[in-house]
């Protein structure tokens, strides 16, 4: 199931890619750059399909390709395309379980996706509001309290767009750093920065939910 | 020797009479200012008092953490403020009053400021969505050409309502910080990770 991983990492790295998948004897690829995967809304709905369901994916990255078009779909809309109705056998469902899984506890971000045409918005909101509720998230809880089959299928259709967009994170942030912040390191992107941007960021949401 | 502290900002803004005082006293531990005068012009067939300084407030998170929240007034001529106050700013809460065509008007001016000159995350708090005529949060994202900005209802009186949007824009911020914190050394990643 690690199609989902090289999706991720394409879309929140946010540089031109190229991700090769094969599934069966047939290699595709599909590319990524400007926020958005290369071709018609279709073909791209098609692709990413056939990537979650790939037997191996490989991500290569450069500045160097030379694009076919120049049509571009935004990837929360080209994911939301690719997951509209869509269900799965029992070995995807399988995997789909097994990846939720490993999943750490997360932090959830809210972000408009029904304007991008999620079907499974509200489901979403809800999982968003358990974060609310709790404070942390766990995946596999929100997907085994699925009422049904297809609610299941729901949940984790939501597991998916949220993991490759970028909407969920592990919430293991260093809440006790102590470090002086200065208004340059909250602003520079270092990654020692961003981590005492974290442990701010995480104290503060501690501060507020006990207000 | 005595730690100085840490002090971080949250801007609270947005146009007037849209309930930005009160969220600014919702989260303070104390308000140490409000500068309210009675209002002139058109801001006064809104409402009595207005801001014209800032309202300002502290809320302590720990020994060596505070944050400073800065309720600032709520008409595009202040946009000027937006390059001292966004330094050091963990982020913006603007609160627009969804019945009020003008409110709507003097955001969509703030906010395009605020988008072409100001890095920070933002959400956009829907207020008096109780009220006859108010229009719907996907309505004022579409009017007020938001983007990628979430607009959330919310109650500014009511103080699970302000905690509930300082909580969801801090969310936002603590998963885009905590994802850019992911390693991406394609040639030594380790795609069995999930982050």
């Amino acid at each position: 199931m690690n199609s989902l991983v090289y999706l991720r990492r394409m879309i929140i790295n946010q540089k031109p890619a190229r991700l090769d998948y094969t599934k069966g004897s047939v290699t595709k690829s599909i590319y990524y750059e400007r926020a958005g995967f290369e071709g018609s809304h279709n073909e791209v709905a098609q692709k990413l399909r056939e990537v979650f369901e790939a037997d191996s994916v490989n991500v290569v990255t450069s500045t160097d390709f030379n694009p076919l078009t120049s049509k571009r779909i935004f990837a929360p809309q080209a994911i939301s395309s690719a997951l509209a109705g869509y269900t799965f056998n029992a070995e995807m469902r399988a995997s789909l379980l097994s990846f939720t899984m490993r999943l750490p506890p997360l932090i959830v971000r809210l972000y408009p996706m029904q304007r991008y045409a999620f079907q499974d918005n509200s489901a979403y909101m809800k999982m968003h509001m358990q974060y609310q509720h709790n404070g942390s998230f766990r995946m596999q809880s929100y997907v085994s309290q699925a009422e049904n089959t297809r609610d299941e299928i729901v949940r984790l259709r939501v597991m998916m767009a949220t993991y490759i967009l970028g909407l969920i994170a592990p919430m293991n942030a260093p809440r006790n750093e102590n470090h002086q912040v200065t208004q340059s390191m909250l602003q520079r992107n270092a990654p020692q920065s961003r981590k005492r941007k974290t442990s701010i960021l995480s104290r503060i949401i501690d501060r507020i939910r006990g207000l | 020797m005595t730690e100085e502290k840490q002090i971080v900002k949250l801007v609270i803004t947005g146009p007037v009479n849209a309930g930005k005082t009160t969220m600014v006293q919702n989260l303070s531990d104390s308000q140490i200012a409000a500068t309210d005068v009675a209002a002139t012009d058109q801001v006064s067939q809104l409402k009595a008092m207005t801001t014209v300084g800032l309202d300002f407030g502290i809320l302590k998170i720990d020994d060596s953490l505070e944050m400073h929240l800065f309720g600032t007034p709520g008409q595009a001529r202040f946009n000027f403020m937006w390059k001292i106050l966004s330094k050091g700013a963990i982020g913006a809460i603007f609160l627009v009053d969804s019945t009020s065509d003008e409110s709507m008007l003097e955001m969509k001016k703030m906010f395009e400021y605020f988008s072409e000159n100001v890095d920070l995350p933002v959400v956009v708090g829907a207020t008096k969505q109780d009220l006859p005529g108010a229009k719907s949060p996907d309505e004022i994202a579409a009017l007020l050409e938001l983007g990628d900005t979430m607009v959330i209802p919310v109650d500014a009186r009511v103080k699970e309502g302000s905690k509930m949007l300082a909580l969801t824009l801090l969310g936002n911020a603590l998963v885009e910080a905590q994802a850019g914190d992911e390693e991406f050394d394609d040639d030594n990643y380790d795609y069995d990770e999930l982050f």
